[in-house]
């Protein structure tokens, strides 16, 4: 991986980024974007956009249409290809998740449709930028990336499954390159959606905390370039880290709800450490899905304790969702990013608001700054819908 | 990709439940019934909505995952069984290492536009029951459940063309030893919302609604086999990328310079007549058969382009066709193709 670019309620830019999940800082506020008076929970890890866009090859009028979620990934993007400096152009596949896609252009859309004078004026337009194919369409066209493109929607693991599936992608030598990652916006949909089901926490999200009461949704977007190894050695790239294995399976318990004792989770921790040719001993870091819900932290650590095994109390577990929230689609994308940067400094990411760990964690929970060497790392992404992934990141020498 | 071969086909489609009435519409060409969609009171546009289900085929769907879901997610089930079940017939494969791709344009549209209705009338009364089912995956996740397969499931979303980039999502997968077999299933439903939305292109097309299903393996065996999935070839008027330019590009990737009068082409316009236009201009050359599967379907989207690669191999098992190319065209995306052989 030899450019990652990032934007959450952190900050915009990776150092930024580091800087606050080094910390372990929140960042929430009361959403701004959209009416939230009649929500149960009105907090979100809303970002500020920075202004106007990236230089790029998008014409001004793509560049002014552009939605809240495509200039998070152009961002994320230009900062990214900007890290991996490649020169040439060379076939690059694009995969990108998102569970929301251009969904405040479809909002608007929908709102004019209904109203009661309704226009045709510009709706057309909203049609266009709704279909969330077109976010990542920019992105090729704004960069000149050339290749097979694949938008995932798998929930909250998008992110992971794009970088893993990029990943399969790059080492089976089908494109020589990809450019990866996950990206949602904050929309009153989604954000209304959870608050129906009474998931958003009314406090703060604690993840794995014996009080927990629910997760917090935030926003943002991050992008990695990947190439092989040996090509960022020969061109003397600076590499910030590997991934070593990716596995994905499926949770067919319910369909919001994970498997009280995590089963397609354990299977995905364990076939992913198959793929790495790792053990759970080689593992320093869990970076957990950790939503603060009390069903999925239940489930995680369950199958973070049966994959571990006697293990399991040397394994330092976080869960990054306490500073900038539940990004979604771009989640598992985010959670790589601090990973990477973790690697690279040598140091783990507190969950802070974590102030009593519950007693079903046999690992231990992070939850204050501290500085670790770190060799291989995990990652966790378990969505709705029973999608679940893990990918491993090591540091490479 | 030539050991990716068609193992099973499924279909729900305004025809009907399953492949045999998708295939038999077509070849007849009789036009279908249509309804009137539209928001209440307000413009509205042809749509071929897919038939009630017999009772044969409620018995086969018939599970508590499906109690509450709409439209969308019982087609996706229907043609993923279907596809299932006859490629149970054909190859060899654990049921545990079944994967999943997943492929859609307007989603989970019906539950979506309720549960956001709900949100404007009052953000703190809105259903609970309505929006886990508005999320893209949901149908994906009923599939697998339905089928107890806990192996990969991934949905993509796009255009019509996003048809295409799963069935090559599903052929990486095969050969990169993931899964045994990989289905692939696109499914739309029919919502006044689609209709409303489709109106500011095209009337001339009805909207459709259904899924198709395809279940690729790896196979020696004569079977329809996957030649090759194109590229995305960009193209946007008012960014200086003609559609021409991308669609002939499209057509050479897939060889369509080297056809022959025993090549079938499945061409993907509706209506959009500039596009139209620039696909013909595209295949002007085609010296086989071409059929449009929207003369006779209407504009199923995702869902339509996987009927197109059901014709398609269809017409290669009946010995129609030596090669069948699938042009799709996306509505102001991009173009894609894919290509089967037997």
């Amino acid at each position: 991986m030899t450019g990652g670019g990032l934007l959450t309620s952190l900050g915009s830019g990776w150092e930024a980024n580091a800087a606050g999940f080094r910390e372990g800082r929140a960042a929430f506020r009361e959403v701004q974007g959209f009416d939230v008076s009649r929500q149960r929970v009105k907090v979100a890890a809303e970002l500020d956009l920075p202004e106007g866009l990236p230089e790029s090859r998008l014409s001004n009028r793509e560049a002014n249409r552009a939605d809240r979620g495509s200039r998070m990934l152009l961002w994320a993007g230009q900062e990214c290809l900007a890290g991996a400096a490649w020169e040439t152009p060379r076939r690059t596949a694009v995969v990108l998740g998102t569970t929301s896609g251009g969904m405040t252009v479809g909002e608007d859309y929908y709102r004019r449709a209904i109203g009661e004078n309704p226009t045709r004026k510009g709706q057309a337009d909203k049609v266009v930028h709704y279909q969330a194919r077109r976010q990542s369409s920019l992105l090729q066209q704004a960069f000149g990336l050339e290749g097979p493109a694949f938008v995932v929607a798998n929930a909250c693991a998008s992110g992971a499954n794009a970088v893993g599936l990029a990943w399969e992608m790059v080492r089976s030598g089908r494109v020589d390159r990809a450019v990866c990652g996950g990206y949602d916006a904050l929309c009153q949909l989604v954000f209304a959606g959870f608050d129906s089901l009474q998931a958003l926490s009314s406090t703060m999200c604690r993840p794995f905390d014996a009080k927990r009461d629910g997760l917090a949704l935030g926003e943002g977007a991050a992008v990695f370039a990947l190439e092989p190894l040996e090509e960022a050695r020969r061109r003397g790239a600076r590499i910030l880290g590997e991934i070593r294995g990716y596995a994905a399976a499926t949770d067919v318990h319910h369909l919001t709800q994970p498997h009280p004792e995590g089963v397609a989770a354990l299977d995905t921790m364990r076939r992913v450490c198959e793929t790495a040719g790792l053990t759970p001993l080689d593992i320093q870091y869990v970076n957990a899905h950790g939503t603060g819900t009390p069903l999925n932290d239940a489930s995680e650590a369950a199958a973070i304790n049966a994959w571990a095994g006697a293990d399991a109390a040397g394994i330092a577990v976080s869960s990054t969702k306490a500073s900038v929230g539940h990004l979604l689609g771009a989640a598992g994308a985010v959670e790589t990013a601090v990973c990477l940067m973790a690697l690279e400094g040598g140091w783990l990411p507190p969950t802070r608001s974590c102030r009593t760990p519950d007693s079903a964690c046999r690992f231990r929970v992070v939850t204050e700054p501290e500085a670790a060497p770190l060799e291989n790392v995990m990652s966790n992404s378990f969505g709705f819908g029973g999608a679940n992934a893990s990918l491993i990141l090591g540091r490479v020498s | 990709m030539s050991r990716v071969v068609v193992a099973g086909m499924g279909a729900v489609s305004p025809a009907g439940w399953g492949v045999e009435e998708l295939v038999s519409a077509i070849e007849s060409g009789a036009a279908l019934d249509r309804a009137r969609l539209g928001h209440p009171g307000r413009r509205e546009i042809d749509a071929l909505n897919a038939p009630k289900p017999s009772k044969e085929i409620l018995a086969r769907i018939r599970h508590p995952r499906l109690r509450r879901v709409s439209g969308i997610s019982r087609f996706a089930v229907a043609a993923g069984l279907e596809a299932l079940e006859e490629a149970r017939g054909r190859v060899c494969f654990e049921e545990t290492r079944v994967g999943v791709v997943f492929c859609s344009t307007c989603g989970c549209v019906t539950y979506s536009r309720k549960f956001f209705h709900e949100v404007l009338e009052d953000p703190g009364l809105a259903s609970p029951m309505l929006f886990p089912d508005t999320v893209f995956n949901a149908p994906a996740s009923h599939l697998a459940a339905v089928f107890g397969g806990t192996g990969e499931n991934y949905t993509l979303v796009g255009d019509s063309g996003t048809a295409a980039e799963g069935v090559a999502m599903a052929a990486n997968r095969l050969l990169d030893g993931a899964v045994d077999l990989c289905l692939v299933v696109a499914a739309e439903e029919n919502d006044w919302l689609i209709a409303d939305a489709v109106g500011h292109f095209a009337k001339s097309v009805p909207v459709a609604e259904g899924a198709g299903a395809l279940a690729l393996a790896l196979s020696d065996e004569a079977l329809p086999r996957l030649d090759t999935v194109t590229d995305p070839q960009f193209y946007d008027a008012a960014a200086g990328r003609p559609a021409d330019v991308a669609l002939k590009r499209m057509a050479a990737q897939l060889g369509g310079e080297a056809a022959t009068v025993n090549d079938l082409l499945l061409a993907g316009t509706g209506g959009l007549p500039r596009l139209a236009k620039a696909e013909q201009a595209a295949w002007a050359d085609w010296p086989g058969q071409t059929i449009n599967v929207k003369t006779t379907m209407g504009e199923g989207f995702a869902a339509g382009a996987m009927w197109q690669m059901i014709i398609g191999a269809s017409a290669l098992r009946k010995g129609f066709a030596s090669r069948a190319l699938v042009s799709l065209p996306g509505a102001y995306q991009f173009a894609i193709g894919a290509g089967f052989s037997l």
